[in-house]
Parts: C-alpha cells; structure tokens; sequence
C-alpha cells in the first residue's frame, strides 16, 4: 500500500450548515485506481463529503486535492472528475445518446469523433443501439448504466458515485455490483462511492470509510473492519455483533486471560490485541464465530440459557441468556449443526469460540 | 329471492348531474349571445332573429380604427407575455432553487395583484405615473400589465421548477458546463412546456384586460378600451359583437393550448420520476 499514488487528499475538511456540524476534521487520502466507499447511515455526512468533493458544497475548512492540485477555487464545471446522481438525473428532454454525449460539446469533437465515442460507451455499458431511445424508456438499471457512461466518457480521474444502487430493487442491486466492480476494473478509474448500505460497501470496495455524525471512524479493507472494528459504532453497523463486558486478569505470555461478566468463564485472547488495556473492558464477538453446545466442551466454555431458536434456511440464530440472565449472545450456526439433536428452548447450553474471535472496542 | 341491491360507492347522482349543466348553461349561454347575434342582420338584440348576414364581419375589416386598436392590443400583449415570463422564470428558479429568506411573504407579495382588484391597482398606477410625470402610452398600460400577468407567470412557472430534480443542473455543470450554458442546455428545455403555457396565457390576459389600461391608457386605444368607446354609439353595436366573437375564439384557442401544453408537459415529468 505505500508508495502510491494520492487521488484525492482530503485534508482536515469540516462542514458546518449554520450551527449543524455536518463533517467534523476528514483526514484521508485515496489512492489512484482505488474503489473507495464511504459508508454511513443517513445524516452521517457522507454525500456531503461527497459534494465538497464534486464542489457542489464549500468547505468550511480545509482543502481538497485532486490529483495534487488544490480545488478550494475550482468550480464544479472546470473539476477532473465526474459524478453519477443518486437517481441519475438523466436529462428528460434528450434521448440517450445525448445524454451520454452530452458533456463532449466543449471538446470540440467532429460528428464522426463524437458518434465514435458515444458508441464505445454504448458498448462498454452493454446498450449497444440504443442511442436513439427516449430516456423515459429505460428501466432503472439502465438508466443507471446511461448515467455511468455519461460520467465516464470524459474520462474524469475520479468517478463519484452517490448511492448509485440505491434506487434498484435487491436482485438488480446484485447483478449491477458485479457490474460496476467490473467496470472499475475496465477503465481503471478511481471510484468513490457513497452508501449506507454496508453490504454494497463490503462487496464492491478496497478500502471503505465508516461515517458517523459527521466523523470518519475507521477507513479500512472490508475485511479489516470486520474482522478488526475499532470501535462499538463500526462494530455495530458492519455486520451484526454481540457486545459483552469483561475483565482482563492477566496474561500467559502472548494470550491474555479474560472473564465475561453474566457467565463468569475466563477465555484467551491474544495480547497485542488489547492495546495494553486493562481491569473493565468492552468486547465483541460476531455470531457466526459462536459454537453452540448441548454439553459442556470444556472448563472455557461459557454456559446459558436458551431462550430462542429462528430457523433461517441455511443458518440457525439462537438467542442465548448468559448466565444470571442478563446479558442475551446471539448466535449464528449453519443448519448442518444441529445433526445430533435440535436443542430444547429453557435448557442449558454451552458456548465456545476460537481464541481469535473475541475482539476488544474502543469506548466511543 | 330478490338479490340486494349492490352499493356502488361511485354510483352518478342524477341530481348532482343535472345541477352541473344547469350551472354550465347558466355561466356560458350569456357569452354565446354575443356570436349569435353577430351574424344577426338587425341592430338590436332581440328574437326571433329575422335573418343572418356576414355584413357586420365585413365591416369590420374596413374599419381604420378596429384595426390600429388590434395592433396596439397585439403589441402590448407580445411585450407583456415576453416580459412577465422571462421575470416569471427568475422569480419561480428563485423560490424554488435557492433558499430565499422571507420566502413566504415573498411569495404572497408577488402574488398579491391576483386578489387586489384591478382597479385599485389602476388607480394607485395613475397616481403614480401622475407623480413621476411619465406620460401616458402603451408602455404605461404595458407595465400595468406585467404587474397583473407576472404572478400568473409564476404561478405557471413553479410548479415546472418544483417538477424536476435539482441535480439535473448540478449533473450538467458536473459534466463541464459553466451557469450560462447549464440554464440553455438543461433548464429552458426542461421548463420549456412552462414557459410556452406563461407566454400563451399572459398575453391572453394583457389582450383581454381593461381596467388597467382604461387608467394607464392615452391616446393610444387597445382593443378593450376600443370596444368600450363603441359601446356608445347604437348602430355600431352589432360590429362590437364580430369583433367580440373573434377575440372570443382566439383569447379561447390561446388559453385551451396553453393550459394543453402545460399538462402534456406536468404529465410527462410525473411519468419519469
């Protein structure tokens, strides 16, 4: 990852809408040919973000670079990138060729040269022919391939993309992800795409960004804030996650020795992990990484009760009171668990998990 | 067994129906006397309508004054459609688009000449234009004009605004095009239907309109003032209601195409999200 070559550098970048702090000191850079996401739920400032970006809003502070150049006093018009509207804003009184040649005019091109380009973009977003169709002929998806390629033909370094999928029903939103991470790949260009929809970010994206209120929380590889969240926020918003409270009691050389509070167990984690945190301490751990036991599997295992059992095809959640009842861990095992017996509602069972799954938050 | 009677929730009422056309008749039956009795050979309104004729018609083209009026009438109405609408289209792009403060009162302001009767308007344009020492013209009834036209304009015009995605603009300077050329490429066409049904509708409201320009009016007559000037003279009466008739038509065709227009254009914008 280093040495490459920055994109966009958004340095300490803040937003206020009169007293409303929309964007609170953006810090990042993203690199050339990146598929960057930014994700956050609504109010999170991420299309803000997106629109300083674009230049549609100003900064309150701070400065974008573009490919090293400054853009505080460049106008939307004179930017090097191109953006893709939430629902498309195709223009209702041309037809699609025109749309998608419509940001040619200042090249000055022939009638040949523009024809030539129109039709590759055509091609390239798989609508060859239909250039003379009215833009109120098309279907969702293709107006979204209309707007890509009006976007991309003038071949921007950036390509910004506001909730792109958003307006798709959910088997279209499928088959256009894979598209579109294909497209990336084509052209090569630098994306940047905002959603709220966290398994779109996870999917098509290098790196993603999780917003809230207006604050980058973590930008990292979807594995990595899955695997490694930094904080209850990300924890909670990418995927789904159980939180329990522990207390650190020592450590054997690399792996530590952790008690749950509810179920009174002492599990191992690695060391490096806790930062050098100790006494009270917030954890996660993901469902799926939970096995379920009608029997105790050995001293570590933590026991509880079970209070409900939702058959999801190919998983199983359970809910699972530990303990003294306080504190319910959900989880997630594939239907292929249960060969040796469906376990009854009310009666006790045991909880395990590989020593790499336990995984400490940060407070905020 | 006598099935029971279903209830239709949508069932016609028979009296609701017959109100409707009693209402109809009674508003417009009184403007179809005027081209009936046009073609009249009689000079005086009365049945049984002895015979027809074209006379009254023909007349009417050989008359000097008729015609200048016509003229006058033709070239306020022109000026104060192009006016209003092109004032009406910035007004409405910033109500809609940008946040204005005070946009409420605003608003009410600018539509206020819709319930303040002309008159008062008049009156209050006559004492001004008296004041200033502006001498009284076309032009003085033409700016009478835009004041009751531009809040028919807006009122046409919003909703046009109002209709489309505000990222239609922000999509064409995203895509390289200066303020200039974003309103050119993307905004007049969209709006398009909008501005054809302002353009339409407010010179029909200037060519019809007469209280203003009886105030605001010199010796320049429009073809409302014209009208009223002849109502004097008896005999030229049935001449007054030719010329009525054509106005009737043509203020009629202008208003119905204009209101068409419009709807085609409302319709279409719905349809595409």
């Amino acid at each position: 990852m280093s040495e490459r070559h920055v994109m966009i550098r958004l340095s300490n970048i803040s937003k206020r809408f009169g007293l409303f702090r929309a964007i609170e000191h953006a810090d990042f850079d993203i690199f050339r040919g990146e598929f960057f996401s930014i994700l956050g739920a609504s109010g999170s400032g991420k299309t803000t973000l997106l629109r300083i970006m674009a230049g549609f809003e100003a900064a309150s502070e701070g400065t974008v670079h573009i490919d090293g150049a400054p853009m505080d006093a460049v106008p939307p018009h004179q930017r090097p990138v191109n953006m893709v509207f939430q629902n498309y804003a195709i223009f209702p009184h041309l037809n699609v060729a025109d749309n998608i040649g419509f940001g040619l005019r200042k090249l000055g091109l022939g009638r040949a040269e523009r024809q030539r380009r129109i039709d590759e973009m055509l091609e390239l977003i798989a609508l060859p022919g239909y250039g003379a169709r009215r833009s109120d002929q098309l279907s969702g998806g293709q107006r979204q391939r209309v707007a890509l390629a009006r976007a991309l033909i003038l071949r921007p370094k950036v390509l910004l993309l506001d909730e792109p999928l958003g307006a798709l029903d959910k088997q279209l939103r499928a088959q256009m992800q894979t598209e579109l991470r294909a497209l990336q790949r084509t052209v090569g260009i630098t994306f940047v795409l905002v959603t709220h929809d966290q398994e779109e970010a996870m999917a098509l994206s290098d790196r993603v960004a999780v917003m809230d209120e207006g604050r980058v929380m973590q930008i990292d590889t979807p594995a990595g804030l899955y695997e490694r969240p930094g904080s209850r926020k990300v924890a909670g918003f990418i995927g789904s996650m159980n939180f329990l409270r522990g207390v650190v009691l020592g450590r054997d050389g690399a792996m530590a020795r952790v008690q749950i509070a509810g179920g009174g167990a002492v599990c191992r984690m690695p060391a490096d992990r806790l930062n050098g945190a100790h006494g009270d301490l917030d954890l996660a751990i993901r469902p799926e990484k939970i096995a379920l036991h009608a029997r105790a599997p050995g001293p570590d295992a933590l026991a509880g009760v079970l209070r409900d059992r939702v058959f999801l095809g190919e998983r199983v959640h359970y809910t699972v009171a530990l303990g003294d009842g306080g504190e319910t861990v959900i989880v997630s095992a594939p239907n292929t668990a249960e060969a040796d017996g469906v376990p009854q509602t009310g009666s006790t069972v045991w909880l395990s998990w590989p020593e790499t799954a336990l995984m400490p938050l940060s407070d905020t | 067994m006598k099935p029971a009677r279903r209830h239709e929730f949508h069932r016609p009422n028979r009296a609701l129906q017959l109100y409707a056309v009693f209402f109809m008749v009674l508003l417009y039956g009184p403007i179809l006397f005027i081209p009936l009795f046009s073609f009249s050979a009689g000079l005086y309104i009365r049945f049984p309508i002895e015979s027809f004729t074209l006379d009254w018609y023909g007349r009417l083209i050989g008359e000097r004054p008729v015609l200048r009026a016509l003229e006058n009438s033709l070239r306020v109405g022109v000026s104060v459609a192009v006016v209003s609408t092109c004032l009406g289209v910035f007004a409405a792009k910033a109500l809609v688009r940008y946040r204005v403060p005070g946009k409420g009162p605003i608003l009410g302001f600018i539509l206020l000449p819709l319930v303040v009767p002309p008159i008062i308007f008049g009156v209050a344009m006559l004492l001004m234009v008296n004041a200033l020492n502006i001498p009284l013209s076309l032009y003085t009834i033409a700016a009478g004009h835009i004041i009751i036209c531009l809040p028919f304009s807006i009122a046409i015009l919003m909703p046009r605004f109002e209709g489309y995605d505000a990222a239609m603009e922000e999509a064409a300077a995203d895509l390289g095009e200066n303020g200039w050329w974003v309103f050119w490429r993307v905004t007049v066409p969209i709006i398009m239907p909008g501005i054809v049904a302002s353009l339409l509708l407010t010179f029909t409201v200037s060519f019809d309109e007469f209280v203003m320009a009886f105030f605001l009016g010199g010796t320049d007559l429009t073809l409302p003032l014209y009208i009223w000037g002849q109502l004097r003279i008896p005999r030229n009466f049935p001449v007054v209601l030719a010329l009525g008739t054509l106005i009737l038509l043509f203020s009629f065709a202008l208003v119905f195409l204009g209101l068409r227009i419009g709807r085609r254009g409302a319709i279409k914008l719905v349809d595409r999200g």
